[in-house]
């Protein structure tokens, strides 16, 4: 027991110096949601795990709950951190920070590559302001009125600087302003439910048919290229129409604790699933590849020779070797996501009436143009905000790409 | 190589059934009676319509059971048979309408690739000639921001307030051959910008992969100047990834895209998709899915072709 804590000394704070002083520092200050969102979804994962450990091993003083409790303190003390930019350390689940002599490891190279690049910085604190406005949005603190539409106050120019129309009004008088920042959370979810959805099922179809070959491989091939053959927005339309349409999914759907805590329309959330479920080709032909060149290293003959079961040596041992493909194709399947529901929103299938989304208000603005003098803010207002984000996920991608490909490092 | 061919081609096979099974299963679920749309619910009474659907329904063969449906289905395709419309132009065959939309969709899409082809690999050239330097770190910039516009937001402001504020290009319209050219500049404009980014990414990334190589250091080492060995040496070795990714493109490109298409009034494939889609023309979505995924299929196996001629060594694999 004493030697277990001996072990945690706290991260030492890196000192910062030279050129990105100024910006990490920002990048530091404003990063907290994201290290918010890291501990409690680490926190919360790892607290049920260790429950189910406690519950095993009873109150067995090593491995019983009051030890790993503290462990776990340490390591989203150290998750917050690392994502705050505070401590270049990899937070490790066990709570242990690294030894004099071990190793750094990979992603703590790809970090301290990033952390030079000042676009890859400016890029990440505008994730984090949009981070911060969306949970701000999602929680109802700001943008409440969203969906309140206001007769008297039609098509209010911005800076009217009264009220909710901080950007001016819509054509039956919702706030624009309200209604882009309301849609920076249906953007977040959009993005991170379809990337989410569609990096678990190409990584492990893409892991599964580089790992086992043969025929395995042969039918995962089969269905991916049968799939990227079929036009995508014919597929989505006519899945999202199929779950529009159905009765009994749209009771189940708005009697669920879904439609209470995310607050998006049976809709939107189908195009989510769609989009999720129609774009894991790209992951899975990636991940796939990199599989069959991993999977006849030595770590992995070792592995099958010490006798480590197939399931662990693919998800435990060789999944952590290509998880960065599957970070670059999350990030870009996010934007992908984004931008698609401006189209499938002009089309006619997703958002629902009283619902705020860039894509809806992109689609409404053309409207706007129409009249004289011209509306011009609710469409400068949705392009804008949905610019800032795709862009800064981009740049930051590209960073990440560079930060990550070993090649790079003379 | 024969052997390679047909092994590739046999690949084909299975990957066509399963895009006629995909499509059939879609329709069959987003539409289980097909005839009820045809039909409607206008013009006579209740038992009238529903005799007439069951007519219908006899003469499409939805009245059979799903695998005689889709035998009757893959029979339709072998011969090429693809039906006639239903709303968009009523009673016509959907193969001539696709016919009369591939030239306009071609007509904006040949040009606005070649222009993005060619500025994406000058631009891309050019990064890697400066590579880490302002310039290249500028330009990759404002390409990827440029990319990160959605294209309807480039559409509304283009046409609002390039084309009808400033009556710098005309807003709407489309006419067949070289006098078409001024109503297509802004869509083509419109296109180069959307696209540029990725493409730039792309070949930037691809002139930068070869120039690490070995035989690139040989030539610097044998005293080349840099300007001849990224000219003469990498861009050769670039245009074979350059070439695929053309031949890929290439069925996008009869395809053609959707919202510049609509928007501008171009009656290519694009714009007619989105018809069909809006107005439930089942025989135009069916046959575009299916013509569609031929193409990607025949294409792929074209780059590969192409890959395999170029480099022995994906032949052995």
């Amino acid at each position: 027991m004493t030697l277990a804590v001996a072990r945690h000394v706290h991260a030492v704070d890196l000192p910062v110096r030279g050129r990105g002083a100024v910006l990490s520092r920002v990048a530091r200050l404003v990063s907290w949601p994201l290290a918010l969102l890291y501990v409690l979804v680490g926190f919360g994962w790892r607290l049920l795990a260790l429950f189910a450990r406690g519950l095993r091993y009873g109150t067995h003083p090593e491995r019983g709950l009051p030890e790993g409790l503290r462990r776990l303190r340490q390591h989203a003390e150290q998750g917050a951190r690392y994502l705050g930019f505070a401590s270049d350390e990899v937070p490790r689940w066990n709570g242990t920070l690294r030894q004099p002599g071990e190793s750094y490891g990979p992603w703590h190279e790809a970090r301290r590559r990033l952390k030079r690049n000042r676009v890859a910085l400016v890029a990440w604190i505008g994730l984090a302001l949009y981070l911060m406005v969306g949970i701000a949005a999602q929680a109802g603190w700001i943008a409440e009125g969203y969906g309140q539409a206001d007769k008297t106050a039609v098509y209010k120019e911005p800076g009217y600087f009264e009220g909710p129309w901080f950007f001016g009004t819509d054509y039956i008088g919702h706030s624009v302003g309200a209604m882009a920042l309301r849609g920076t959370a249906v953007a977040l979810w959009i993005g991170t439910f379809a990337a989410v959805v569609s990096c678990l099922i190409g990584g492990i179809l893409g892991a599964l048919a580089g790992f086992f070959g043969r025929w395995v491989d042969d039918l995962i091939v089969w269905f991916y290229t049968t799939l990227e053959s079929v036009p995508e927005i014919l597929l989505v339309v006519a899945a999202a129409y199929v779950i529009k349409t159905n009765e009994g999914l749209r009771d189940t759907y708005n009697a669920s604790f879904l439609k209470e805590s995310l607050g998006l329309s049976l809709g939107l959330f189908s195009i989510i699933l769609v989009i999720g479920l129609t774009s894991w080709t790209g992951v899975c032909r990636q991940v796939r590849g990199e599989f069959i060149r991993q999977r006849d290293l030595d770590y992995v003959t070792a592995a099958r020779a010490l006798g480590v079961p197939t399931r662990r040596i693919i998800f435990r041992h060789v999944f952590p070797n290509v998880m960065h493909l599957v970070l670059i194709s999350f990030s870009l399947l996010f934007i992908g996501a984004i931008k698609y529901e401006v189209v499938l929103t002009f089309l006619g299938v997703g958002v629902e009436p009283g619902e705020a989304s860039w894509g809806r208000m992109i689609d409404q603005a053309k409207l706007d143009l129409l009249s004289e003098p011209t509306k011009w803010w609710q469409l400068t207002a949705a392009t804008a905000m949905l610019f800032g984000l795709v862009l800064c996920v981009n740049l930051f991608v590209d960073a990440l790409r560079d930060a990550l490909d070993p090649r790079l490092k003379d | 190589m024969g052997f390679y061919i047909l092994r590739r081609l046999l690949h084909a096979i299975p990957v066509l059934l399963g895009v006629t099974l995909i499509t059939f299963v879609l329709f069959h679920v987003v539409c289980p009676n097909a005839a009820e749309i045809l039909v409607g619910t206008k013009g006579g009474t209740g038992e009238e319509i529903k005799a007439r659907i069951a007519k219908e329904s006899a003469r499409l063969g939805t009245d059979q059971p799903l695998t005689v449906q889709y035998g009757r289905f893959l029979n339709e395709l072998v011969h090429w048979d693809f039906g006639q419309s239903w709303r968009l132009q009523k009673g016509r065959d959907v193969i001539d309408m696709l016919g009369d939309g591939v030239g306009p969709s071609l007509m904006l899409a040949v040009p606005a690739f070649l222009i993005e082809l060619l500025l994406a690999v000058s631009l891309a050239l050019f990064c890697a000639y400066y590579r880490n330097s302002v310039a290249d770190i500028t330009t990759v910039i404002v390409t990827v921001a440029m990319m990160s516009v959605p294209a309807l937001s480039y559409i509304l402001f283009g046409q609002y307030f390039l084309a009808h504020t400033w009556n710098m290009f005309p807003v709407f319209g489309y006419q067949p051959g070289l006098a078409g050219l001024a109503t297509l500049a802004l869509p083509i404009l419109i296109w180069v910008a959307l696209a540029l980014g990725g493409e730039v990414r792309f070949y930037r990334t691809v002139m930068l992969e070869e120039m690490r190589k070995d035989y690139v250091r040989t030539a610097a080492s044998k005293g080349l100047s840099t300007k001849r060995i990224l000219f003469k040496h990498v861009f050769k070795n670039g245009m074979i990834p350059l070439i695929t990714r053309v031949i890929v493109t290439v069925p996008f490109l009869m395809l053609g895209s959707l919202l510049i298409e609509r928007f501008f009034g171009i009656p290519g494939l694009g714009s007619m998709t989105i018809d069909a889609v809006n107005q439930n023309d089942l025989p135009v979505i069916k046959a575009m899915v299916v013509i569609s995924a031929i193409l990607l299929v025949v294409f792929n196996l074209i780059t590969d072709l192409c890959y395999a001629l170029v480099d022995p060594r994906v032949r052995l694999k």
